[in-house]
């Protein structure tokens, strides 16, 4: 039954009981009737007014008090709240999925069939050099790229094409997504970094196998030289003696390119398996040996503090100290002195190696890490280097938290350093 | 009978917004071809100057395609007001775009040139920087063709000044150059007909902002007499 149904029916009949009563008695029916109808009106009125008042503004709770017409006009309430609610979830799960969208680092765009911008996020702004107010322009008016234009209309071959952006000079990667008939999506996606890997890995086998290639034609030549039945013992001799040296070439590249290997492929060294590395007396050996290249040619000072100990492994220390002590012989060809030191400072520990050689134009210096990176390509592989050196010192360095930092003038010498810091260091 | 004259005018707009794409199209390959040229300069590669080269006749068939198009629609349509603006920037905007076009080709053809040659190369920085400044103000001419923005073109117009200052700076390092080392006098000729290519090329770009603003205003800003263009007026018009 409905509400408020009953309690009208009973006023209903109390006023015609009323009307009845009254016409009864005082004979009057017609005002009788006139005043019962207008007793049994006005609370409808009244509600009516306030019913209209409330549809103005429906999502207040309505204020009409007779159930009769209260029981409709809350029901449209609550489902017009239960809607509001909804839209609130809606909108906020909607700004949620925009953010997200936002942070994308790829571009992506959203375009009607018509070629109009409908959306597209912040990272395709910047990679495809779009402004905040294009909605609705042309993307392929704005992005004006031969190809792109190809992609958008659909002749390119599959749906991915490769560019240089105009405004950016980045590499992207453009793909066309079709949603559905009306609109698609192009990605673009920054593919500099990976280009650049690629061909940073592709110069890698290649100066490999270079490096490799010299010593072993040099050796295949004196193999050749051995075939012959008429040398004697004493020729034979010195041709043995001839293909040692570019095979010991071959095995110090090897040797350096395992340990690069190592040093980059292998997790750092967790603090049980280091051990207090007492530097001093590496760093004597290290230039005892390096006296012993030298043959007298350079002047070689070593001021360490015996009392500083490192945290690290003593084998790679040795090898990245070694290398740079190699490098200030093999860079200063004319002699002179080289100075190394092993010292605390505010900053931790340092390790300098100080020569008085060739120097290094500053433009390299950015570089000179770099694996086969030469600064002169000629002049250093006839010193013996093998062009991974200073990429071990990096990694090195790198696995004990350690800075490199060099600071060089041409034909005056060059100053390497390395720090490392008080965390990594106990003075004993 | 009123569903027929909407049609009508729904292809209409539909023909004015393909010349209108056409041309940004065609924007799009004179910028390939612009930074292709200048990139050959500095990197001293012939191969990709001979495929400038090789493009060049396409941005021609471009521009005489992109004409045509415009004459049926004004021979059929008779447009008036924002439309016939429309059109006549098009064709405006494709003569100067062409142009563009064709000091590109003149650049590429500078760059083989210069590859056969065997000087030091140090002089190219300064003509790179002048090419990179001219590349943006192509690019950023027909961004404002694009959006169809005023402000970007009274902007560009005054950019145009520093293209010029930039080109004098290049003719006078080229100068010095010339007088302090005679060997290389070729080379520097060759440059100092890249830097002039590329100072045609900042003004070809300046006269399409010119017409974004025909084309949005309904003003001609060209060779006014200086402060006659109201407050949008920057000082060198």
């Amino acid at each position: 039954m409905i509400p408020g149904l009953r309690s009208e029916l009973v006023r209903t009949g109390s006023i015609i009981g009323a009307v009845l009563a009254v016409g009864a008695i005082t004979r009057f029916w017609g005002a009788s009737i006139v005043i019962g109808l207008a007793f049994w009106v006005v609370p409808h009125v009244r509600e009516f007014a306030r019913l209209r008042q409330w549809s103005r503004r429906p999502m207040r709770r309505p204020d009409n008090t007779v159930e009769l017409w209260q029981e409709p006009a809350v029901r449209v309430f609550r489902s017009l709240r239960l809607l509001r609610n909804r839209i609130r979830r809606l909108t906020t799960r909607l700004r949620y999925v925009r953010s997200a969208t936002e942070a994308l680092p790829d571009g992506a765009v959203l375009i009607k069939r018509n070629g109009e911008i409908d959306m597209f996020n912040m990272a395709a702004q910047t990679l495809l050099g779009l402004s905040s107010r294009d909605v609705g322009q042309n993307f392929v008016s704005l992005v004006r790229n031969p190809e792109i234009a190809a992609l958008i209309n659909g002749q390119a071959a599959e749906g991915l094409v490769e560019i240089t952006a105009t405004h950016s000079d980045l590499q992207l990667e453009v793909r066309r997504i079709d949603i559905d008939e009306t609109r698609m999506l192009v990605l673009a996606r920054d593919v500099s970094q990976l280009n650049r890997l690629l061909s940073m890995r592709q110069d890698f086998v290649a100066n490999v196998s270079h490096e490799l290639r010299t010593p072993l034609t040099v050796i295949l030549g004196y193999l050749e030289s051995l075939d012959d039945e008429s040398l004697d013992q004493e020729q034979l001799r010195g041709l043995i003696a001839r293909l040692r040296s570019p095979a010991k070439r071959m095995k110090v590249l090897v040797d350096d390119l395992l340990l690069l290997t190592r040093l980059e492929s292998s997790p750092k060294p967790s603090q049980t398996d280091v051990d207090m590395v007492a530097v001093a007396p590496m760093l004597e050996s290290i230039v005892a040996e390096a006296r012993q290249i030298s043959n007298g040619q350079h002047r070689i000072t070593l001021d360490a503090d015996p009392k500083l100990r490192l945290r690290g492994s003593e084998f790679e220390l040795h090898s990245a100290f070694s290398n740079l002590v190699g490098n200030a012989i093999r860079y200063s060809p004319n002699g002179g002195d080289i100075l190394v030191r092993w010292f605390e400072t505010d900053e931790g520990l340092r390790f300098e190696v100080q020569d008085h050689g060739m120097g290094i134009p500053a433009h390299h210096l950015t570089r000179i890490t770099e694996r086969f990176y030469r600064v002169d390509l000629s002049g250093s592989r006839a010193r013996g280097g093998t062009g991974l050196g200073l990429a071990i010192v990096k990694h090195v360095l790198k696995r004990h938290d350690a800075t490199l930092g060099v600071q060089s003038e041409l034909n005056k010498g060059s100053l390497f350093f390395c720090v490392f810091p008080q965390s990594a260091v106990t003075a004993s | 009978m009123h569903q027929l004259s909407r049609h009508i005018s729904e292809q209409y707009d539909a023909e004015l917004e393909i010349v209108r794409r056409r041309l940004m199209e065609m924007g799009g390959m004179v910028e390939q071809q612009l930074r292709d040229a200048i990139k050959a300069i500095s990197t001293y590669d012939a191969e990709l100057a001979a495929k400038v080269s090789a493009r060049d006749h396409e941005v021609n068939r471009f521009e005489v395609t992109l004409d045509e198009q415009c004459i049926h629609i004004i021979a059929r349509r008779q447009p008036t007001a924002t439309d016939l603006r429309l059109l006549v920037t098009v064709m405006k905007s494709s003569t100067d775009l062409e142009r563009i076009g064709d000091e590109a080709n003149r650049i590429a053809k500078m760059a083989r040139e210069l590859s056969k040659l065997d000087y030091q190369k140090n002089l190219y920085g300064e003509t790179a920087r002048l090419g990179q400044l001219a590349t943006t103000m192509v690019s950023r001419a027909l961004d404002a063709l694009a959006r169809l923005d005023t402000k970007e073109a009274l902007d560009l117009i005054a950019a145009d000044k520093q293209v010029d200052e930039e080109y004098r700076a290049v003719i006078q390092l080229l100068a010095n150059s010339m007088a302090e080392n005679p060997d290389a006098v070729e080379r520097d000729l060759h440059l100092i007909w890249v830097a002039r290519s590329l100072e045609r090329i900042g003004d070809h770009a300046k006269n399409i902002s010119e017409y974004v603003l025909y084309l949005v205003e309904g003003k001609d800003i060209r060779h006014l007499p200086k402060g006659t263009f109201g407050t949008l007026k920057p000082d060198n018009i």
